[in-house]
Parts: structure tokens; sequence; C-alpha cells
């Protein structure tokens, strides 16, 4: 299976200098990104990531970092501009900045990805649903339609279904009464005044 | 695992010893064990089989990449209706019973966040009651209606009079619903329920689902890309009779 290195970020100048600099010593397969919503599917869905070359200020990163644990057997590399620069901290397995020299930077992750042999995957990235999707699955699992539920968060139909597709691919579960469990045994739902089992 | 092709000069003995999950499929062909070292060519000739047919079925299900299309859709209907219908038994009988018992098993077991078992077991009820619908309808109507099918067509008689414009292309969009709530079943266990039940009980009911789930694909893909377009073609013959 081919291995991947993304790269995060929301310029295209510094997307794709980065990816540039990576061709140099790398033949594993090179994918550039912005953020948002698609490229999260698209980590989540990746099985062999050697290295994610990510914007340090996207709040994606946050969440990335969070679901990742310490042990994850790729490696993250922060991006930051010169204004922003911090002291290590840790949160990452390398932090670089913009104002480095392209041959600093091909060093420095080079080096990274000569230690670093394994490939892998987000593990949990998905499983984390956002507050509106969290909305979305409740009203679903309580029996409303695509409409009502788009009513009632004043949000088109479409949006509805989207999330609805983002549920079912973070949790990889399809069914409204395979969700209707899911969000009852994770506490999404209070049972105290209904029967849960006739939610399923 | 091993992914040979069989083939009829194989002994049938050695080829349970590569893939002992073969066994309830050999019994669907009506064999049982005690073939001594026969192999299949002389075994499937003793019973009337089709020895091509058999291996193309027990080679489908060892190799989930191999499916002869063109050896199955060479094969008569009405072997592959017995075929489905003698695996529809097989569920009937033996899976769905064993998935709930060990099931039952594991609820009986349950001491601490039962509620979330529970759960399970009535997702799995309303699972199974759409199974059980789908079966229904295929070994009431649908292989029903085959074997009529194939009748008109040996006998060049028309099927509007019993069938109207029935065809079986109503039935082909069935199987998706049935199979993504086996994979939530099993996505719900493996990912979200906590594991406050006796372990090896639910290993059992997951390697039963697991098992019963491969059989499943099987099943659906042969009646999907093999079943259906042979009926296609014999409505097709039919209507231009
Ligand atoms: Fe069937
Ligand atoms: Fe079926």
């Amino acid at each position: 299976m081919p291995e991947h290195i993304f790269i995060i970020h929301p310029s295209e100048i510094i997307r794709n200098g980065l990816k540039e600099a990576c061709k140099d010593f790398t033949d594993l397969n090179i994918t550039v990104l912005q953020d948002g919503n698609e490229t999260l599917n698209e980590l989540a869905l990746t099985q062999n990531i050697r290295a994610l070359i990510i914007d340090a200020t996207l709040p994606m990163c946050k969440e990335i970092l969070n679901q990742t644990d310490t042990a994850h057997s790729f490696k993250i590399i922060g991006i930051y501009y010169p204004a922003d620069w911090p002291n290590r901290t840790g949160e990452f397995d390398m932090e670089v900045n913009t104002s480095m020299s392209i041959d600093k930077i091909q060093e420095l992750i080079g080096d990274l990805l000569d230690n670093q042999p394994r490939a892998g995957k987000i593990e949990s990235i998905g499983h984390q649903l956002s507050d509106r999707e969290q909305e979305v699955l409740k009203l679903l699992v309580l029996g409303h339609s695509h409409k009502e539920i788009g009513s009632s968060l004043n949000i088109s139909i479409h949006t509805v279904i989207s999330h609805r597709k983002n549920i079912t691919l973070k949790l990889g579960i399809k069914s409204v009464s395979g969700l209707a469990v899911y969000a009852i045994i994770s506490g999404f739902i209070e049972t105290d005044n209904i029967n849960p089992e006739s939610l399923i | 695992m091993n992914m040979k092709i069989f083939i009829a000069e194989d002994e049938l003995s050695w080829i349970i010893q590569q893939n002992y999950l073969l066994l309830p499929i050999i019994n669907r062909f009506g064999l049982s064990l005690g073939f001594g070292d026969k192999k299949v060519n002389k075994i499937c000739d003793e019973k009337g089989i089709s020895s091509d047919f058999f291996l193309a079925i027990i080679n489908t299900y060892h190799n989930p990449d191999y499916f002869p299309e063109e050896a199955l859709l060479s094969v008569s209907p009405l072997m592959i209706i017995d075929y489905l219908q003698n695996t529809h038994a097989y569920y009937l009988e033996y899976s769905v019973p064993r998935i709930e018992s060990l099931l039952n098993k594991l609820l009986e077991d349950c001491s601490d966040h039962c509620t979330e078992l529970n759960m399970i077991e009535s997702f799995y009820k309303k699972y199974n009651e759409e199974f059980l619908i789908h079966i229904r309808n295929e070994d009431e109507k649908i292989f029903p209606y085959v074997r009529d099918l194939h009748q008109y067509a040996e006998n060049n008689h028309n099927n509007q009079v019993k069938y109207g414009k029935y065809s079986i292309r109503q039935f082909e969009k069935e199987h998706t619903n049935v199979d993504e709530k086996l994979n939530d079943l099993k996505n719900l266990l493996l990912k979200y329920l906590k594991p406050a039940y006796n372990q090896n009980l639910c290993n059992e009911f997951l390697f039963a689902l697991f098992q019963f789930e491969q059989d499943l694909k099987d099943h659906a893909r042969i009646e999907d890309k093999i079943l259906v377009p042979k009926v296609l073609e014999l409505e097709k013959k039919i209507n231009n009779a």
C-alpha cells in the first residue's frame, strides 16, 4: 500500500512550496489540501500516513492533536509564521517556521522521516462529532425527517444531508436505528422520559 | 490463507483441511462427511451434481477475489435456486438460532451496563426481522417465480397470464439495507459498546456475526450477479416468445 504525506495549509504558495521541497527527498505520495471538513474526511479514510505537515494555527490542527495519542505512528509537523513562532511546545513532533530556508526545512523533515519508518492512520479522528452534527444526530434518531431537522436548526435540507453523511463516515454507522443505539449508549439522548428501545 | 483455486481432481477431504469453513457449503449440496479420499469429480458424479458449479461455489466462498461469472452464468437457474434455498435453510435452522443463543448467553451474564446490551439486542432483533422478511420473500415469491419462468421458457409459453408485468428487477435493490444493519451491529460492538461484558462470550458472538456476514456477502453476490441476470435473460426470451 502506498504511504502518504499530507500538507495542509490555507496558503497555496506555502502548500506548493512545501510539496516541491518534500519531493526532493521522498517518493511518497504527497497530497496538498486546504483546511475544511473534506480534508478531515480524507485523512480519516487514509490508512498509511507517514507524516502530516500542517498549519499550526488551524482549529482543525488542535482537533487532530487531541485525537491522536502520543504514540501515533506517523509524525505531525506544525508550520508557524515567524510572528507566531513558539517556544517548542512539544505538541508536535517538530515545528518549522516559514522564514526558514528550504534547505533547512528539507533537512529537518528529511531527518524526522528517516527516523520514522512506520506509517499509520489517524485512529479516531472521526469519532468526535461536531456540535452541529450532534444536534442533527439527536433529532434524526428521535424520528425527525431531514426537512424537519432543517427547519428546526435553520439550515437547508442539503446541509442536513451532508451532516448526516459526515456522521456516518465518522462513526461507521449508517442506519438510523444503529445511530440511535450509538446516541443512547454515548449519552447524547436523555432516556429518563422515553423508552430507549422505542427509538430502534 | 491459501488462495489456491480448487479443481475437480482435488480430494474433498483435502479441500476441507485447507478451509474448514467450507463444511457448511458442501452440506448445501447434500454432501456430508465420510467421503474417504474421493476426488471432487467422483463425488459430484455419484450425487448427480455439476462439478463445475460445485467448484465455482466453493472457490468463490474460499477466495473473495475469485468470481467466475461466466461459469456461473452457464449453470441452470434451477440449480442456482436449489443452492440458494438450501443456504436459506441453513441460515434459518442454524446461523440465526446460533447467533441468538450466543447473544442470549451474553445478556444472561450481564450485571453492569445491561441497558446498553439490551439496546444491542433490540437492534439485533430489528435487523433479524428485516432479514427474515427478505429471505421469506425470496423463498415464497422470487424462487417460485423463477421456477415457473424456467418452465415457461422450456415450453415456449408466455408468462403474462400469471405474472403480468412483474419482473425480477423489482427485487434487485433490496440487499443494501440488510447488509448495512449487520455492519452497523458489528461496529457498535467493536467501537462503542463499553466492555463491561464477558469478553469470551462477546468474542463468540462476534465470530458468529463475522462468519454470517461473509456467508451472506457471498450469497448476495450470487443472487445479484448470477441469478438476476439469468432471470432477466429468461424474461426477455419469454416476452419475445
Ligand atoms: Fe437469499
Ligand atoms: Fe437476497
